[in-house]
């Protein structure tokens, strides 16, 4: 489901990811971890379309990002979601409002639509919320509606950037639960968290890890690559 | 899903009424102007092509006149040689014409009083050659007739319609281009503005998996739409504006008839503004696209 060799990554001369190689096989679940500017959102971003690939291989979900051209992107993006840092939901429209966009999106019928939001808001114990705006919603509920946004259509695979960085712990574990029943159904997970209490949590689950690189880029040892290696 | 974006556009306009409507005045306002441009080119060219190479004279004779003997010098008019048309007017049909066009504003001036509108005779001639000497003889002759109050004919007034008519040939085409040009850009920056504004929730949709053209045509057939609308709405404002004054050229003192503008005249009015907000839309959302 993602395939990574020789990736790399520079944002003007500094270099964020270097020389990484991971793979995440169909239904596989992974923590992405490391320190607060190791290149964990960046990674994702890369998988999931929103940076270019700089150099090396990466194919997520059976798209080449070498290849991706910009006019087939949304095509990646029906099988890549992603649960993103900041939410990037929209503050005036219902949670279901939200909840339902990449169905809309895609055109999806009306009934299906609703059928498919329900069953994801009830996954997500959103369902109460169903009409409020989201502005009016609390952080960690703010949240449950980016991950119930991200697993509505069924994606192949699922990023996640931090999603139970608003959560307190009970929460937190819970949606580790909901995540991996969804790896459980083929959905495959990679989720970037700082929490290490989370990843102890699920002892089977495997873990890439970044390391912070050095701030100039001629300097940096052989320290950047997550030691996880394809098999 | 072609047809639910395209409602989804539609329905957007209506969200945000005055922005819509500011935009359909401009459209409304563009295109009139060059409709009625083009109209009073059309209007022009038939009348001239009408009155190409005839020689009209419009007799007038005084009020009062013996209605028998004004019927014989008319019948002798209409003999003379080169003449190839005659319009009369007798006073009563004069009236109603008036009535026509003033409605009851003319009644109550009038009732049973001696009609003040004189018996006329409108002339064309196809003149043997084309001299100003058998326009000279024919004015006099016409003038000399017993009764007759006053013979109008003025060459120099149709040398000059002519030379308008040119001018204003010339001046369409331009005046075509400046005009769809404002039409463009008043349409294409509502829809930047609007790509501008909604920038968050359209990368969002981005995010989610939506294709340019999720995002783009709702935006396009919303510009159609704003630029079908206003040039519709100017279409048929000239259309009533062509009507009243084909009613009142038609009427007394002029008496010239227009022919009705041509069916492609007012399919382009319509069809050219709404392409041209089309095409600006596509234009703007194309812009946008990261
Ligand atoms: N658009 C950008 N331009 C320049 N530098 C960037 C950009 N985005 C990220 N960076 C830098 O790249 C490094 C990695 O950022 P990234 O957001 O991937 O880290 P992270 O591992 O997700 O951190 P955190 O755990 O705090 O979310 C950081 O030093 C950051 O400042
Ligand atoms: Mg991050």
């Amino acid at each position: 489901m993602i395939e990574v060799a020789g990736l790399r990554h520079c944002f003007g001369r500094r270099e964020v990811l270097r020389d990484l190689t991971f793979s995440l096989e169909k239904g596989g679940f992974a923590f992405l971890t490391g320190p607060s500017g190791a290149g964990k959102s960046t990674l994702l971003r890369i998988l999931h379309g929103s940076l270019p690939l700089q150099e090396g291989r990466a194919v997520a979900a059976g798209h080449d990002l070498a290849a991706l051209r910009l006019s087939k992107l949304h095509q990646l993006r029906r099988d890549v979601a992603m649960v993103f840092q900041d939410f990037k939901i929209l503050p005036e429209r219902s949670v279901a409002d939200n909840v339902a966009l990449p169905l809309v999106v895609r055109g999806t019928p009306a009934a299906r639509i609703e059928r498919r939001v329900r069953s994801a808001l009830t996954a997500l114990r959103l369902t109460e919320l169903a009409n409020r705006p989201c502005a009016e919603l609390a952080g960690g509920e703010q949240q449950r509606v980016a991950i119930a946004r991200a697993v509505v259509a069924g994606p192949r695979l699922m990023l996640a950037d931090e999603p139970t960085g608003n959560l307190d712990w009970d929460l937190s574990l819970r949606l580790l639960d909901i995540l991996r029943q969804f790896s459980a159904h083929g959905t495959a997970i990679l989720m970037a968290t700082h929490n290490q209490a989370l990843v102890a949590a699920a002892p089977d689950a495997r873990i890439i890890r970044l390391e912070r690189a050095a701030p100039d880029a001629a300097t940096v040892p052989d320290a950047a690559a997550g030691p996880e290696e394809a098999p | 899903m072609t047809a639910r974006l395209i409602l989804s556009g539609l329905a957007d306009l209506f969200r945000r009424p005055s922005m819509s409507l500011s935009v359909i005045l401009g459209v409304f306002a563009t295109v009139f102007l060059c409709g009625l441009l083009a109209l009073a080119q059309v209007g022009l060219d038939g009348a001239l092509a009408k009155g190409q190479g005839v020689l009209r004279f419009q007799v007038y004779w005084k009020p009062g006149v013996d209605a028998a003997l004004t019927a014989r010098q008319m019948d002798w008019m209409r003999a003379l040689p080169g003449v190839i048309e005659a319009k009369a007017f007798s006073p009563e049909a004069a009236m109603a014409v008036m009535r026509g066009s003033l409605g009851g504003a003319a009644e109550p001036l009038l009732p049973g009083a001696v009609n003040p509108l004189p018996y006329t005779l409108l002339l064309g001639f196809a003149p043997p050659e084309h001299d100003d000497a058998f326009a000279r003889q024919t004015l006099e002759r016409l003038t000399a007739v017993d009764g007759v109050a006053e013979v109008r004919y003025n060459p120099a007034a149709i040398d000059a319609a002519r030379s308008l008519g040119l001018l204003g040939s010339q001046a369409v085409l331009p005046l075509g281009a400046i005009l769809a040009l404002l039409v463009g850009l008043v349409v294409g920056n509502t829809v930047r503005l609007t790509l501008l504004r909604r920038r968050e929730e359209f990368e969002i949709m981005r995010l989610v998996g939506a294709a340019e053209s999720v995002i783009a045509l709702p935006l396009v057939a919303g510009a159609a739409a704003m630029g079908f609308v206003g040039a519709g709405l100017a279409a048929t404002a000239l259309a009533f504006l062509w009507s009243a004054v084909a009613g009142q050229l038609a009427a007394a003192p002029l008496w010239l008839s227009l022919a009705a503008p041509p069916g492609w005249l007012w399919f382009a009015l319509i069809a050219a503004p709404t392409a041209v907000s089309a095409l600006a839309g596509v234009a703007a959302a194309m812009e946008s696209r990261p």
